[in-house]
């Protein structure tokens, strides 16, 4: 992320919150932080319980945030933020926090019949990251969408949805198709299609780990093969233990959010 | 091939069940796509490719650091030996690579075991290079509490400190100063041993001092086994305790686990240094009160039932500060004056050695320096041994027009940093008494003034290394004041021109201190010798034999050095 693109990041949360700016330039920026973002990251727990008692009007906080410290005038004081500052790490795990669920709809303009109304597809969309594990670490985002009533899934689903129209409520004129397909049924069958992926991926990384574990492992039998004492079988395990733990290769997959959505069949 | 076991974690499902049950509350689309923005940017694209610079827009690193922190990560898989020589930046180098190791995930409990010295400069250093968020240990719920703890090794092994840290897994262990550990049989080896860890660094400029076995000490420690059993290792290598065969298969398996850089592979240029010894002349008035001063001191000594027998040290101190300035031997007299009885007969000759002292007006010292400072513009440091000389120095620059501030070691650190700052940005002039310990920067600044000369080697090296070091654009002037035919001239002839000690390349000095365990006694030796010469005469030859033994030792170590013949 550039200077440019950190910006916007913020630009857009803070939008998303309806905040107020006080001061609003390519450069740097001034803003009211809205109440909940506060709370949520504004690092000050007493004083919203304080407030909340005592039914105070609150006073929610300014943070000032600086782009570009060399265009910036001597009287504004501020935060440079960067990618990779603690700060901007911050708001991601806040989005996070607070983008995890959604519902959506699609509006389109098309008709199927001029008088009826328009079916909507049930879909759970979820965005995923699959860690490969050992040593060293490598992620795969997958985006999929799992259509609950065909059983289809699609892969890049959120990118589907760039070029329609989505909104929170449902449409006018429209009506949603009932699922066949459970969440629980659908999430089984996304998982069954990560698995597939996984075993489509080169593997060597985890064939390559194995084999530094059992290199290492079979240095510290030799090691510790003359000492059978109580004490060094003990530390030999913990070793072990602690070889296992660095290169054993594994896999992960975290759900990182999604939700429902409710698009127009695709002819 | 097994398969490989896959984790699949739902719990967020739970929270999707529930919202569609109560039909919401559901969230912003656009912090949606934020969150998975964030994810995106933040993914780890690739097993190898350093990430972590992405997150450090304000580091930029050497090229030596980069490639040892990729080659601890790709190639030594997270255990390593960093053994580059003094100033080239280890400190760096294991920040990258656990700032690497949070990046990717792969870390998240870190404990970093530093000299109590050190603790605070390493805190500062990663949360302002790095952005990590370490501290310094000082309760002991921080041991749970906090993810990167940095604390001494003599502190975490004691109870109950000890305890709470083996019952914990550490994703990363960093043990700075790792030389103290080239002993299996002391109890920091053990504890470091017994301590759970992931990924360890071991950091130290010197990882074989005087036998070979410390290496291999050091290495078990890192990843037992990899040299083999000790009989192993001794038999495939060791031909005496300064002398190893198979050297290329020992650098071949040497290398594997440790990296060091060396200034002489050119990767980084350090300015020249520029030593010049100023004399100065004492004035009549002034050499008699020296040798007043002396004579004083002798008897004193040397008086069979005197007060200072058993307790040279203010005799001492007065000693060193003849030099420095008439306010620091005024203070030390007058204390000297109040702690004997009020009868002793001494009282009456420190109050002449005051009188005298008062009635001495020009000072050839600070005049000196008054003409050096004139020489340019430049920022320039001074250093002095003492508080009194330092305040003096602050009164005649001011005297002058010259503006400076005062730096010791007893401020506090926002003093020290504000201090620091002043400096730069608005006077000339910085008069500090210390230098060691928790480093201020101020490579800006390349001409420094030794006032006075420590006893100790090593202070002088920390003092230098203040402006001498990594980032100096410039070449340093390095001034040291010697007034003729008194204990300062010969002390600088000794310890300074005899062993080339501002010749010497950075960190030699270190290497040879350590090796021979210097470090106090030289002074010790000084002190001796002062004490206990009855003439000139007799203490000049006693430093001459002194300086002739340092200059064996110099080269004794240049031309065994062990190091150069192992390490890979």
């Amino acid at each position: 992320m550039n200077q440019v693109e950190v910006r916007q990041y913020l630009e857009r949360y803070f939008d998303a919150h309806q905040a107020n700016y006080v001061e609003k330039t390519p450069d740097y920026f001034s803003v009211q932080l809205p109440i909940e973002v506060d709370k949520d990251l504004g690092n000050r727990p007493f004083y919203w319980t304080y407030v909340e008692r005592l039914n105070l009007e609150p006073q929610p906080m300014f943070m000032n945030f600086i782009f570009h410290s060399e265009k910036v005038p001597q009287n504004f004081r501020g935060e440079k933020i960067t990618f990779g500052s603690p700060r901007l790490l911050q708001f991601f795990s806040s989005a996070l926090r607070h983008g995890q669920y959604i519902r959506l709809y699609e509006h389109t303009d098309k008709r199927i019949t001029p008088q009826g109304n328009n079916p909507l597809l049930p879909w759970l969309g979820v965005n995923i990251r699959v860690s490969m594990i050992c040593d060293v670490k490598k992620d795969r985002l997958l985006s999929l969408g799992f259509n609950l009533v065909h059983g289809t899934i699609v892969d890049s689903f959120l990118s589907t949805l760039n070029n329609k129209e989505c909104k929170q409520v449902m449409p006018d004129f429209a009506y949603t198709i009932p699922p066949i397909f459970s969440i629980e049924s659908a999430m089984g069958k996304i998982e069954g299609y990560i698995h597939q992926q996984i075993q489509q991926e080169d593997q060597s990384w985890a064939h390559q780990a194995r084999e530094r574990l059992s290199r290492e492992m079979s240095l510290v039998e030799h090691f510790y093969v003359e000492n059978s004492k109580e004490q060094k079988t003990e530390e030999k395990e913990k070793r072990l233990e602690e070889l296992r733990w660095q290169f054993e290769p594994r896999i992960e997959v975290d759900i990182i959010n999604g939700g429902l959505f409710y698009l127009a069949p695709v002819h | 091939m097994a398969e490989i076991p896959i984790t699949f974690h739902k719990h967020w499902m739970d929270g999707l069940k529930e919202r569609m049950e109560k039909d919401g509350p559901w969230h912003h689309p656009e912090l949606f796509h934020l969150a998975w923005e964030a994810e995106e940017v933040q993914a780890v694209k690739d097993f190898h490719e350093l990430q972590c610079l992405r997150y450090l827009p304000g580091l930029t690193p050497l090229p030596h650091q980069m490639e040892t922190a990729n080659r601890v990560i790709t190639e030594m898989h997270g255990r390593a030996l960093l053994a580059d020589e003094v100033g080239l930046g280890k400190t760096i180098e294991a920040g990258l690579v656990l700032k690497e190791y949070m990046t990717r995930g792969l870390v998240k409990k870190v404990l970093i075991l530093v000299p109590a010295s050190l603790v605070v400069q390493w805190v500062r250093e990663l949360n302002s290079k790095f952005s990590i968020p370490a501290v310094g240990q000082k309760k002991e719920y921080m041991w749970t509490s906090y993810d990167v703890v940095v604390a001494s090794v003599d502190t975490a092994k004691r109870p109950p400190h000890r305890d709470i840290i083996l019952n914990q897994a550490y994703d990363l262990l960093i043990v700075d100063e790792a030389h103290k550990l080239k002993n299996r049989k002391t109890k920091n080896y053990q504890f470091i041993q017994e301590i759970k860890k992931k990924y360890l660094l071991l950091l130290t400029a010197t990882p074989v001092q005087n036998e070979i076995e410390e290496l291999y000490n050091l290495i078990t420690l890192l990843k037992p086994g990899h040299l083999g059993q000790s009989s192993e290792f001794l038999q495939s290598y060791v031909k005496g305790k300064r002398e190893v065969k198979n050297n290329d298969n020992l650098r071949k398996e040497l290398k594997k686990v440790m990296v060091r850089n060396r200034r002489a592979d050119g990767q980084v240029e350090f300015t020249t240094r520029h030593v010049i010894t100023v004399p100065i002349e004492l004035t009549t008035a002034e050499r008699g009160l020296y040798d007043e001063l002396s004579q004083f001191i002798r008897n004193q000594y040397q008086k069979e039932d005197g007060e200072y027998k058993q307790n040279p040290l203010a005799l001492i101190t007065l000693q060193r500060e003849i030099c420095s300035s008439r306010a620091a031997v005024y203070n030390t007299l007058v204390n000297m004056h109040n702690r004997v009885a009020e009868t002793s007969p001494l009282r009456g000759e420190i109050r002449t050695l005051v009188e005298k002292l008062k009635t001495i007006e020009n000072h050839s010292k600070a005049e000196k320096v008054m003409e050096l400072l004139k020489e340019s513009d430049d920022k320039w440091i001074i250093f002095t041994e003492y508080r009194a000389t330092q305040e003096y120095l602050q009164y005649i620059l001011s005297q002058n027009k010259i503006t400076s501030v005062l730096f010791r070691g007893g401020f506090k650190r926002s003093k020290k940093d504000w201090m620091s700052q002043l400096f730069e940005d608005r006077v000339q002039v910085l008069i500090a008494t210390e230098a060691g310990g928790e480093g201020i920067n101020l490579q800006f600044c390349n001409r420094l003034i030794n006032y006075d000369m420590p006893w100790n080697p090593m202070r002088v090296e920390q003092r230098i290394g203040r402006i001498h070091r990594l980032g100096q654009k410039k070449d340093c002037y390095i001034y040291n004041l010697s007034t003729a035919n008194t204990i300062e001239e010969q002390i600088l002839r000794l310890l300074y021109e005899k062993i080339n000690l501002f010749e010497m390349v950075i960190g030699e000095l270190d290497a040879i201190i350590d090796r021979f365990q210097l470090e106090r006694s030289i002074e010790k030796n000084l002190i001796d010798i002062i004490l206990k010469s009855d003439t000139e005469k007799e203490q000049q030859l006693k430093f001459d034999n002194m300086s002739m033994v340092l200059q064996m030792m110099k080269d004794n170590q240049s031309q065994d050095d062990i190091r150069e013949v192992v390490l890979p």
